[in-house]
């Protein structure tokens, strides 16, 4: 089964073109949309999700036409949004329980030992009478991980899901994803290049509604191969910098600056260093945009 | 930096719309009410200056409640400001003190509140301005009343609410609390308005008004229409009080407020606390294992399933929710507060508690809770996934788009359906605690399915809109607003009246024990299809619009909706859309064409346009009835009848009459034909009814002439109302009027209301004629076309009822099916009778020769023996006293409640069930209104039936007075002196009250203009003050006297005017200018009692001291007073306690006062507990509470 965006377009009533001719091709196994807030990664992931509408273009799973067929969709789809809550009051097991229901998983002693077998698997099992509302962020992400995988999807969708864990809340839902990428098509939809890095064999960077690579990590690193040089400087000399050099990104160290540079052959006071994901990030972005990052 | 927080909170208000546009709306609202008759607020003004102080008043003080939400919104959006947005936590880190915080924000907020309040000034100004207003009806612009409106209510309600509010929105941090908050208030005020129902608790209903209303209403109650046009209420007396009352109640809450509110963190209560991950770190997730499989079901089966797991969800987490739980307790509190109202003394008079009166009382106190149950939760409903921010879940799922809006609209439904069961319980409760076990859960469930089946309505309707709208406050707001705009505009102003275009419109019925659901039932039902069609129609719009996933444009919402709308579903919509059509074709058919159906406006207009045209043919000579022989036939379970009356008609004028005229109905019952000798219609106007025949040979003067009236009618189908209710399958009736046509131009067609008469520019009339107007004496107030005449009727009904009519039952038999009565009266009547059938018990009893008949319904048997025995005494002191009895029978006759009034007839009185019959006279003091209605009618047996006045000013002086009065001998006699008393402070109270709100003119009781609060509330404590000043007896000689006079007198009829000249003859000279006072002038006194001590003397006896005030008013036609000089006879009396504690008057001695302050020493043998002057209250006092005052030992001499 493969995922196919044709031509995607979608410019929102206030002007901002969200997706401006998007096509990419996504094979079973976890597939990395990298790209900056406000990207338009959620417009895209929620148009795969037949939560949105495109202007135009094609998406087909499989033999899904989605835009066309929703409903057979959303019987192959696991999602999990980048925001979301739940009814306050309810326990997580009814919830789970109601969800599972909705999806379409009527008989109960089925959806008793799914359910049951769901959270102990996402490891709520011991939480499983509290209300959700009453978690923390890993739990509920937990959570939301649960009800997308219930009724065994094809298409599991999931949207920024990192933001606001802390880093062993991260290391076990990577864990957990990376688990259940193995049969089915994952989109792991992010802003945080350590998610793709860790995780994704295919991947795509997206950026004001365009798509600016698409390929496996490695091929990108690979491509940025002793372009990058690095240097650490006194914060004021930042604008003389950027002036004078392809300066795709700075991060402080101890208080100092220290900016990553692209270019195509070795600057004086520069120390060569190895690309990585982030470098090509931030280059691919560069590329397209004029903005201080 | 409360400085700050102030100005920032007020730029906030004052750079959004909301105060503005809340400006706008109060302005318009007001405006409307006084520059249009269309819109009114709290009662027609009538008479009373457009811009009077009190109207002002009565204004500013309505519009403070209905802002009692908008001040809500003003309040909650201040204290609430910062958590909605999330920067609490950043401003309260910063270094605010508390108190500048809250009290900054809390006046910005108060301030902002106020200013659209000022909108009613506006629009009086402005309103009163307009170029159309009748200049008589503006008075001066008095800056005193604004002032005073602002200060009495603007500020202090406000204020209130705003406190209440304030305090709830700090301390729970949520809307709806807060709009709970207000909707206690509210129903607070209605409480205060049910205590203060009771007399003895004005005091206590005056502090107890939130807003002063009551207070204000009470301490003007006996205002007149000039007081109103000048007087202001100034913040002095309990006003005064209530208003500190409440204001400090107002900063009590926020200092409350103040104390306990923390920036620290959300209130106390906030129990949701945040699971923290086990410090251990566990993996979070187990080894990976196969889930175990499951099956994905979409078939039908599995549709119903998540459709109940759905309904589940949304059903009960609403009704376990908070809001509904406080606002279904609210209700039930007003609820039940009204029904103990209904069953308890506390009004006037008391009623068993029978089904359909529970019933309407508790619609009327649920009707709002409901409606603001509906309102809100629709949008907490369609909401309810958004507002929890998981729709981004749910809409990805593959279930059906219609299962979401099924169970949203099914369990508001149902939420609905248990506030219904649950008020049913109360009722039935209720019932079963005053002893009452006739419960009909039929008539409440079908009752309560029909009102719960119109909520249906409500419900679509508001989730629809939600849907449609897609913004969950705009949608309230559309919804709000177009409820109003189909009550006010739709309804009100355009006069859309036809239910098939109002919305949830359907006929109106009324229960009644005798007639069942009655005859509009039918169509209520067959309206009730209609709209539950179109609400499935709105539900189907409801589905494809529904908002699932983040799409909210419109362009896209069609196309989803064009992708939504399958061949299926289209064929379901069309199938519902013909079916709708095919059933509202069905209800015009049966509405408009087997029907008339005529706009109410188009009677009015047909009214205008009868005077217009037919006015010219006023006072021609016509030939007058002389005796109607009627022949009936009912078919009562048909509601068809068929009536054929043999008229004969004489001319009783001294010219030739070539030619009559009719006016007759166009509706309802119709005429089918008129036989009259060689006669030829000249005229035929079916439209507005007046037909002229042309008589081949004159009627000369004195002759007489035959002829016959063929009238009909048959029930068709169903109405769009219900226009004919004396015509029903148990319990018709009606009287002649219904069956006949009048001779002559009938001048009671003519349009009364002053306004509506300027709208269709027709001239100003007098509401009677003038007492010395002549020509009008030759015609009594009762029947326009006849004098007195033989009557007679031959009735048929169905076997298992039984006819009446007036007279003695000549013959019964049975024929073709049908049961007949023949009935003859034996002397001549007013041609006034009334045609009665129902299956009735009777109860036969006898009074000398006369037979005593009481026709009931089985179920109303309480008090038929009372009536009874009520007829009796009346017989037995009318007939001594006045003339002997001239019929044969005395009947009283139980109607259905389509009127709510008794009726007399010759010998025959139609008593509505509703009044009387369920009547609980259990406890031996009650206020027995059957016997004081059952001697009114039976004496109008001797006043109006032998002696009827002539159709000019003081007419209902000899008919309607002297009832009253003969009613309250009669109580005298079979009650006591007390009962009366009570009966006469009612009285007397109402009254007062009426007198203000008059219309056109008050004028003396002997020119009485057919003016109710004249002719039985001022006239019962006139004549009750004359016999006790005369002599009983002496007005009874004097009656007497003048009824041998007048009785059955042929035209001229007698007018109050020789009716006076009686009164006088028995009175002495002393008190020839006190009767002039009674009934000849608007006389208002003011006596009080200032200072009353007492000392015990040496022999045992106590002296009583005690000083007075008296003043005398006489008051103009608009209630101008101007003091006169005293000089009256009038009581002082002392009382003492007896055995049970009740105040006895020990001593009473009539004084000549002659000024104002009096002071009086009088010797008694008892302790004396109070003294007064005019101590029973036989003067009109202008304020009756203070003529006593309870008296106090003197310790200070000796």
């Amino acid at each position: 089964m493969q995922l196919t965006i044709k031509n995607l377009t979608k410019t929102y009533p206030n002007g901002v073109a969200a997706l401006k001719n998007v096509s990419l091709t996504i094979n079973k196994g976890m597939f990395g949309l990298l790209g900056p807030n406000g990207a338009g990664k959620s417009t895209l992931m929620r148009t795969v999700a037949t939560l949105q509408e495109a202007d135009s273009g094609d998406i087909q799973l499989g033999d899904i036409n989605v835009l066309e067929d929703k409903v057979a969709l959303r019987r192959v789809l696991g999602y999990l949004p980048q925001e979301f809550g739940v009814y306050p009051r309810i326990r997580a097991q009814k919830l789970l329980d109601h969800m599972a229901v909705l999806k379409g998983i009527i008989d109960k002693h089925e959806r008793n030992t799914l359910v049951d077998a769901m959270l102990e698997r996402v490891n709520l099992k011991d939480h499983r009478k509290k209300s959700v509302s009453s978690y923390s962020g890993g739990m509920r992400q937990r959570f939301g991980i649960a009800q997308a995988l219930l009724g065994e999807p094809k298409l599991i969708i999931v949207d920024e899901p990192t933001a606001g864990l802390d880093p062993g809340e991260r290391n076990r839902f990577y864990n957990l994803l990376s688990e259940i990428g193995e049969n089915v098509i994952v989109i792991l939809s992010t802003h945080i290049v350590d998610d793709v890095k860790e995780l994704c064999s295919d991947m795509a960077i997206i950026h004001e509604g365009e798509v600016l690579f698409s390929g496996s990590p490695q091929l990108a690193v690979d491509s940025l191969d002793g372009l990058i040089y690095e240097r650490t400087i006194e914060k004021a000399e930042m604008e003389e910098y950027q002036q004078k050099y392809t300066v795709i990104s700075s991060k402080l160290v101890t208080g100092k600056t220290r900016i990553h540079v692209h270019s195509e052959e070795p600057i004086p006071a520069f120390s060569p260093v190895e690309a990585d994901l982030e470098d090509v990030f931030f280059t691919k972005i560069m590329g397209v945009s004029a903005a201080q990052l | 930096m409360f400085k700050e927080i102030f100005a920032f909170e007020l730029r906030q208000h004052f750079t959004q719309y909301m105060v503005y546009i809340f400006f706008l709306i109060l302005g318009l609202l007001v405006f409307g009410a006084v520059a249009s008759d269309s819109v009114t607020i709290g009662g027609d003004t009538g008479n009373i200056n457009k811009n009077a102080p009190y109207v002002i008043a009565q204004y500013t003080a309505v519009i403070s409640i209905l802002g009692i939400v908008l001040v809500t919104a003003f309040i909650n959006s201040a204290a609430l400001r910062d958590f909605h947005h999330k920067y609490d936590q950043i401003l309260f880190s910063t270094p605010v003190k508390k108190g500048s915080f809250l009290f900054g924000r809390f006046l910005g907020g108060y301030l902002a509140a106020i200013v659209p309040f000022l909108g009613v000034f506006a629009g009086i100004i402005v309103g009163s301005a307009m170029p159309w207003m009748e200049p008589e009806l503006i008075g001066p612009f008095m800056p005193q009343a604004y002032l005073n409106s602002l200060l009495i209510f603007i500020l202090p309600n406000t204020l209130l609410v705003a406190a209440v509010v304030f305090a709830l929105a700090a301390s729970f941090r949520s809307t709806i609390v807060s709009f709970i908050g207000s909707i206690v208030l509210l129903v607070l005020y209605i409480v205060s308005l049910i205590v203060v129902g009771d007399l003895d608790n004005e005091t206590l209903g005056m502090m107890l008004d939130p807003f002063a209303i009551r207070t204000y209403n009470i301490a003007t109650k006996y205002w007149t229409v000039a007081d109103k046009n000048t007087l202001t209420v100034s913040l002095s007396g309990y006003v005064l009080l209530n208003r500190l009352l409440w204001t400090g109640v107002a900063l009590a809450v926020l200092f409350v407020t103040y104390v306990s509110f923390s920036f620290s963190g959300r209130s106390r209560r906030r129990k949701t606390t945040t699971v923290e991950q086990p410090a251990e770190v566990k993996p979070s997730f187990v080894q990976l294992e196969a889930l175990p499989s499951a099956t994905l079901e979409y078939g039908r089966g599995a549709r119903w399933q998540q459709f109940i797991n759905q309904i589940k969800i949304d059903f009960l987490g609403t009704v376990s929710s908070t809001p509904f739980i406080i606002i279904l307790l609210v209700g039930l509190v007003n609820t039940l507060s009204n029904l103990w109202y209904v069953t308890s003394a506390a009004g006037d008079v008391v009623n068993y508690p029978v089904t359909y009166n529970v019933l309407g009382t508790l619609e009327g106190a649920l009707f709002i809770f409901i409606y603001a149950i509906i309102i809100y939760y629709s949008g907490v409903l369609v909401w309810k996934e958004r507002d929890a921010q998981m729709e981004t879940f749910y809409d990805a799922y593959a279930y059906p788009d219609w299962i979401m809006y099924l169970a949203k609209i099914i369990s508001l439904i149902g939420l609905i359906a248990i506030v219904f069961l649950i008020s049913i319980a109360c009722g039935v409760l209720v019932q079963l605690m005053n002893g009452y076990t006739r419960i009909q859960l039929d008539v409440y469930l079908i009752d309560m399915g029909i009102e719960w089946v119109s909520m249906i309505y409500i419900a679509v309707f508001s989730i629809f809109i939600h849907v449609l709208v897609n913004n969950k406050y705009l949608g309230y707001f559309v919804i709000v607003a177009f409820l109003l705009f189909q009550e006010f505009v739709i309804k009100e102003a355009w006069n859309v009246n036809h239910n098939l275009l109002f919305f949830g419109g359907y006929p109106g019925y009324t229960y009644s024990d005798m007639n069942g659901f009655g005859p509009s039932f039918t169509g209520a039902l067959w309206f009730q299809l209609y709209w539950m069609l179109f609400c499935g129609l709105l539900s189907i719009g409801a589905i494809l619009f529904w908002i699932r996933g983040k799409e909210t444009q419109f362009v896209k919402r069609l196309q989803i909706a064009q992708r939504r709308f399958t061949p299926e579903l289209r064929n379901t919509t069309v199938g519902i859309a013909s079916v709708w059509l095919l059933v509202g074709g069905f209800i015009f058919y049966n509405t408009n064409i087997l029907n008339d159906y005529i706009n109410p406006e188009t009677l009015q207009e047909r009214q205008a346009e009868y005077e217009r045209q037919y006015k010219q043919h006023e006072g021609i000579a016509q030939p007058r009835l002389t005796s109607a022989k009627y022949y009936i036939d009912l078919e009562p379970y048909e509601r068809n009848l068929k009536a054929r009356t043999e008229l004969v008609i004489k001319n009783k004028t001294n010219q030739p009459i070539d030619s009559l005229h009719f006016t007759y109905s166009s509706t309802g019952v119709a005429l089918e034909k008129i036989e009259l000798l060689s006669a030829e219609i000249a005229l035929d106007d079916p439209v507005l009814g007046d037909r002229i025949y042309r008589l081949a040979q004159p009627l000369q003067p004195g002759d007489s002439m035959e002829m016959t009236v063929y009238s009909a009618y048959e029930s068709r189908g169903f109405e769009n109302g219900s226009s004919i209710t004396e015509i029903v399958k148990n319990g018709t009736f009606f009287n002649n009027g219904l069956i006949l046509p009048s001779f002559g131009y009938d001048k009671s067609r003519e349009i009364a209301d002053r306004q509506d008469r300027k709208d269709y520019d027709l001239p100003k009339r007098d509401r009677m004629p003038l007492i010395d107007d002549e020509p009008a004496w030759n015609q009594n107030y009762i029947t326009d076309d006849a004098d007195w005449v033989h009557f007679e009727t031959v009735m048929s009904t169905a076997l298992d009822q039984i006819a009446v009519a007036p007279g003695t039952l000549v013959k019964e038999w049975e024929e073709n099916g049908k049961r007949y009565f023949h009935y003859r009266l034996e002397n001549q009547v007013l041609a006034f009778g009334s045609f009665i059938s129902a299956r009735y018990e009777v109860l036969r009893d006898r009074w000398n020769d006369v037979d005593v008949e009481i026709y009931y319904q089985p179920e109303h048997d309480y008090n038929v023996e009372r009536m009874a025995k009520a007829v009796k005494a009346s017989l037995e002191y009318y007939s001594r006293e006045f003339r002997p009895y001239p019929h044969k029978q005395a009947r009283i006759i139980e109607f259905p409640r389509y009127a709510t009034f008794a009726q007399a007839f010759p010998g025959t009185m139609p008593y509505s069930e509703s009044i009387g019959f369920i009547e609980n006279l259990e406890d031996e003091d009650s206020r027995d209104r059957v016997l004081h209605v059952v001697a009114h009618e039976m004496a109008h047996q001797w006043w109006a039936h032998q002696v009827i006045g002539a159709d000019v000013q003081g007419a209902t002086l000899l008919s309607e007075t002297m009832a009253q009065y003969a009613s309250l001998m009669v109580m005298k006699r079979e009650k006591n002196e007390k009962s009366v008393r009570d009966y006469r402070r009612y009285e007397v109270d109402n009254y007062l009250r009426s007198r203000g709100s008059e219309e056109i003119k008050e004028v003396p009781l002997w020119l009485v203009e057919n003016m109710g609060y004249i002719h039985y509330q001022k006239g019962s404590n006139v004549m009750y003050a004359l016999q006790n000043y005369i002599g009983e007896e002496k007005v009874n000689q004097a009656l007497q006297d003048y009824a041998q006079q007048v009785a059955y007198q042929e035209p001229p009829y007698t007018t109050s005017r020789e009716l006076m000249t009686y009164f006088r003859a028995v009175t002495p000279d002393s008190l020839q200018s006190f009767v002039t006072d009674l009934f000849e002038r608007i006389t208002l006194y003011s006596n009080q009692t200032k200072e009353a001590s007492y000392q015990e003397l040496e022999n045992g006896k106590y002296q009583v001291n005690f000083t007075t005030a008296s003043k005398k008013f006489y008051a103009d036609s608009l209630g101008a007073e101007s003091e006169v000089p005293i000089n009256d006879w009038i009581d002082i009396g002392v009382y003492a306690e007896d055995e049970e504690g009740e105040d006895e008057l020990i001593y009473i001695d009539r004084r000549k006062i002659t000024k104002e302050d009096n002071t009086f020493l009088v010797v008694v043998d008892q302790k004396p507990s109070k003294v007064g002057i005019d101590p029973n209250a036989l003067l009109v006092d202008r304020v009756p509470n203070d003529n006593t005052r309870k008296v106090v030992a003197d310790t200070e001499t000796d």
